[in-house]
């Protein structure tokens, strides 16, 4: 199937390339991770001898998220041209011909690392440098004008008092869904959050969906390189992505969200970048939201992996590891904020 | 059973993480290794507990609901009265499983009356014990 993969993808770069002469793959490599697509690290010489590092993102049969791949292409081309770092996004196939399913293709990020939720110190002597670039690119992605962007052209825009809304209703029909058994604590936490809005969004801006450690590739000297994994991409209250990157899950060192900064520190490098104010009240009812969404996920992938329908261990980790995490994480938020001590 | 199965698990899952997976190249290969070898882990942390949880968990449902039943709007008092009055026969993982699902899908309907009517004790009270079964099933994984 690999051999038939490469030559199915050396016959797809001859039709986009046609004037680079025979092209041969040298290196071919799946990579692991990022359950929502089958991703593909593919090395190939060009005809006049030239090598180019490409990265193909595939469809899988079933997917730990149902996003469009044109949203993940729309978002990555949203910031091709600005000083945020993302690969560049070259092709994307929608049709089943060449690959059997759809897929798109970057530009490969060479000589870069990403962070792993599980490591205790995923950043080491960088985590400071990182996690001040860290926080302001997400700054800089919330001061964008999401309606210039090419992701508007995918997205709904909400108002800036719909925005929460839109989430809310949009995960909970995942669960709705998905769900294998009920969930008392996420339906908890579902009422909780419709009877105790946030504020309007201060601004509308294009949200990165899935913004943490383990998303974003860095290089030796501690320079974040790309920003991963955009299939979660939309336009709503970037006080969702803030809260999503300091939720707990990313890493074990509960003192610096994703093993970067501290939480007050991270916080006030993202005020600076994006011009907005992290309110308390608004940011408690995000990070609710933020675990209320992990959990959404998690039951999704635990479905497809007792449905048989994506068996990846990915999946069994997500449904094993992290929707336990999350549901007490859930319960502790929502004892907070009914005033009980634990 | 003798070895015992967490214990089998547990060596399994150093033998997969430390020996097997970093033999491989790296890439998928390697990353799905070790995160099979984590799925193990997790699964000896469950073996010894997973009876004893839902268990305890079916118990404190059925007590609750024998409790508050008598207070209960007629469209709630007869399905707490009768999930309050079962048991576990069956202590096999899917027996527990499915009486779990069923309590919980009436203790849904429970705290949402509850929130509807303004009782916050028995608001808290519900929300006191998923908290506490909740600590019950995490799962605790090494830094690696």
């Amino acid at each position: 199937m690999s051999a038939n993969l490469q030559e199915r993808i050396v016959r797809y770069l001859s039709s986009q390339w046609p004037d680079h002469g025979p092209i041969d793959i040298v290196a071919f490599s799946r990579i692991h991770g990022g359950a929502s697509r089958e991703t593909f690290r593919v090395r190939v010489r060009l005809g006049d001898g030239r090598e180019r590092g490409l990265i193909f993102r595939r469809d899988p049969v079933s997917t730990l998220i149902e996003t469009e791949r044109e949203i993940e292409f729309a978002a990555y081309r949203s910031f091709a041209d600005s000083a945020l770092p993302v690969p560049r996004a070259l092709f994307l196939e929608r049709g089943l011909d060449w690959l059997e399913r759809p897929f798109f293709v970057m530009e490969e990020i060479e000589g870069c690392t990403a962070g792993s939720i599980l490591a205790s110190d995923p950043y080491g002597a960088n985590r400071q440098r990182i996690g001040e670039q860290f926080y302001r690119i997400l700054g800089s992605i919330a001061a964008t004008d999401a309606r210039t962007t090419a992701l508007a052209a995918h997205v709904p825009i909400p108002e800036p008092d719909a925005a929460w809304a839109f989430e809310l209703e949009k995960w909970e029909k995942v669960i709705d869904e998905d769900e294998l058994e009920p969930q008392p604590i996420a339906r908890a936490a579902i009422r909780h959050l419709r009877a105790y809005p946030p504020p309007p969004a201060q601004r509308v801006s294009v949200v990165h969906g899935d913004y943490r450690t383990g998303n974003f590739l860095f290089d030796a000297g501690g320079t974040i390189r790309a920003i991963l994994d955009w299939e979660m991409a939309h336009i709503g209250d970037p006080l969702e992505d803030l809260a999503w990157a300091l939720d707990p899950l990313w890493s074990s060192d509960r003192q610096h969200p994703g093993g970067m900064l501290a939480k007050a520190d991270a916080i006030a490098a993202w005020e600076a970048a994006s011009g907005l104010i992290a309110r308390p009240e608004a940011l408690a009812w995000w990070s609710m939201f933020a675990s209320l969404k992990g959990l959404a996920i998690w039951v999704s992938s635990a479905k497809e992996f007792q449905s048989g329908a994506n068996v990846d261990p990915v999946m069994a980790f997500s449904g094993l590891y992290c929707f336990p995490f999350h549901n007490k994480r859930l319960s502790d938020l929502l004892a907070e904020a009914k005033g009980i001590r634990s | 059973m003798k070895p015992s199965p967490d214990l089998v698990l547990n060596h399994a899952f150093a033998k997969i993480a430390t020996e097997m997976a970093p033999a491989l190249p790296q890439g998928y290969g390697q990353g799905s290794a070790t995160t099979t070898g984590v799925l193990l882990l997790m699964l000896a942390q469950e073996f010894n507990r997973a009876a004893a949880i839902r268990k305890a968990e079916n118990d404190a449902m059925r007590l609750l609901f024998a409790d508050v039943a008598p207070t209960m709007p007629d469209s709630l008092a007869g399905r707490l009265r009768d999930a309050g009055r079962g048991s576990d026969h069956d202590l096999s993982i899917a027996a527990l499983d499915r009486s779990n699902s069923a309590l919980k899908a009436l203790l849904i309907a429970l705290h949402v009356h509850a929130e509807a009517a303004g009782d916050q004790s028995l608001d808290r009270r519900i929300v006191q014990l998923m908290q506490g079964w909740a600590t019950l099933r995490q799962v605790f994984l090494p830094a690696m």
